[in-house]
This record gives structure tokens, sequence and C-alpha cells, in this order.
């Protein structure tokens, strides 16, 4: 699990983390991490710090001693907006880090899955990994896209509500998270 | 305009309408008191497609029995989704 260094109004660790998943630009490159902008970038609670760089969770909890892995370099949004169209963030990652693409002890198809186009099919099950025991967690993620308030939390203990255009609901066990396309507007 | 819209088959609307739609009512309602959500959804198998909104319980706002010609129901919703969850802390 990756989440933001740095530290929060009140001098402790971000409490957010989630997969980030190796992805190249479409002209090459060196891979980088994909993760949500909500999670270390502009959307997240670190956004505005001068710390970019990401830390990778390697306890049951967050520690001074996870290492750092590489920093965010590109968001979308650039900053934040009222309007989410996109939430999503590329982390360039450090030379000794490398990068697997494993879910659940499993390799995974190394394929995006494209959902537009299937708003009509049946919910399909959804890995994801947070913050919270157990971490690593599932849920149905409903097809159909919704067009719906988010709360995001900011570093000061607050929420923005932001309007995002296009987003699809993966309900949890006690709160509902979010999940939002990758596909532009 | 209006009778055309309501006279149309429910189950004749593009994805790229149902996007359009979508969008539009969502800029229209945001900001309406326990407004949280909306998607365009089809009715069972092969059914016509409604206007699914969010919103929380008891509606505080009367919403519009119908919107560019598809019928609006209400479902009762978290006023806001949480992006993440609330950290948990252990003793």
């Amino acid at each position: 699990m990756i989440y933001p260094g740095g530290v929060n109004h009140w001098g402790q660790s971000h409490e957010v983390g989630s997969y980030g998943a190796p992805v190249v630009r479409q002209d090459g490159g060196e891979p980088l991490l994909l993760t949500a902008a909500h999670v270390v970038g502009s959307l997240s609670a670190a956004h505005g710090q001068e710390a970019t760089e990401v830390l990778l969770a390697t306890g049951p909890a967050v520690s001074s001693a996870d290492p750092r892995i590489g920093e965010v370099v590109e968001s979308h949004p650039d900053a934040p907006t009222q309007e989410i169209e996109l939430d999503a963030c590329l982390v360039a990652v450090d030379e000794h880090v490398t990068l697997a693409q494993v879910v659940r002890e499993t390799n995974t198809s190394k394929q995006p899955r494209d959902i537009t186009g299937q708003e009509d099919g049946e919910p399909m099950v959804v890995h994801k990994r947070g913050i919270n025991h157990p971490h690593l967690t599932s849920g149905l993620l409903d097809p159909t896209p919704s067009s719906l308030l988010v709360r995001l939390p900011l570093g000061d203990g607050t929420f923005a509500e932001r309007d995002y255009l296009r987003g699809y609901l993966l309900p949890a066990e006690k709160v509902e998270a979010v999940s939002v396309g990758f596909r532009p507007l | 305009m209006a009778t055309m819209a309501a006279m149309r088959p429910l189950t004749d609307v593009t994805a790229h309408e149902r996007e359009d739609i979508r969008l539009e009512f969502y800029r229209d309602h945001r900001g309406q008191p326990g407004f949280g959500s909306v998607a365009v959804r089809r009715d069972g198998d092969g059914g016509g497609f409604f206007i699914d909104v969010g919103a929380t319980a008891p509606p505080p706002h009367d919403w519009e029995s119908t919107y560019r010609g598809l019928p609006v129901r209400v479902s009762c919703v978290p006023h806001a989704v949480n992006a993440v969850a609330p950290a948990q802390h252990t003793a």
C-alpha cells in the first residue's frame, strides 16, 4: 500500500493509502505507478505541501520507518477543482524500486479493464487496499456511472465536498467508498 | 419539445444521451438540500431507462416526476459518499 509522505495538521502521518498499479506512458519510458489523486496527488490531504514523496507501508500500520519509493509527478486535476472529471495521479519510482503486478499473491493480466459500455452489466468483483485493517478488501462495483457528491479529507481534519462527474459506486462494509473511472469526459 | 421527449420510448436512449442527461441533471440539482447522486439506469431486464436520484431521507425536496422524458425515482443514500474510510485508531 502506498501513501503520502509528510505529516498532517497535527504532525501525524497521513491516513490514506491505496494500491499503485504499474503503468507506462503510450510513448514508452520508465514504468510509473498509477493511483488516485485523492490518495497522494492533487486531491489528497498532502496537496500543497513541499513534500511530494510517496511511501510504502511495510507493516500493519504506517511507520516512520516506511521507505520512500518515489514522488508524485502528475495529477489530474493539476490542482483541486470543484468538478472532478478524472481522479488519478502518476508516481515516478526511485531507481531501487521494482514494480510488480500482483494482487492477492496472484499475477494480474496486466491488462486494464474498460467497463464503459457495460452500464447494464452485472456488478463486478473489485479488490481494493486501504489504510485500515484488514487493508485488503473486496466489493461489488456497480458498472452504472453516477454523478455524485464526494467527501474528501483535508489535512486539517475537515472535508471538502466535490462533484465527481463520473464515479462508480463500490459499497463498503460500513461506509461508502467511491472508485472513479479513468476515461476522460 | 417536452411533449416529444415524453412520448419517446424509454428504451431508446443512447449511451451518449444517458451521459448527457446524467450530467445535466447533476448540474441542475447539485446544491438542492439532500441531493447526493444521480445515475441513469435500465429498469429490469430490457426495461426502460429511468433517472435514479440518490437523496437523503426524508426527501427535503420535491423532485420532478420526469426529466427529459425519463421518469425520476428517488432512493435513500447518504448526502455525500466518502472517498476514503475514516482511519481506525488502535490503542
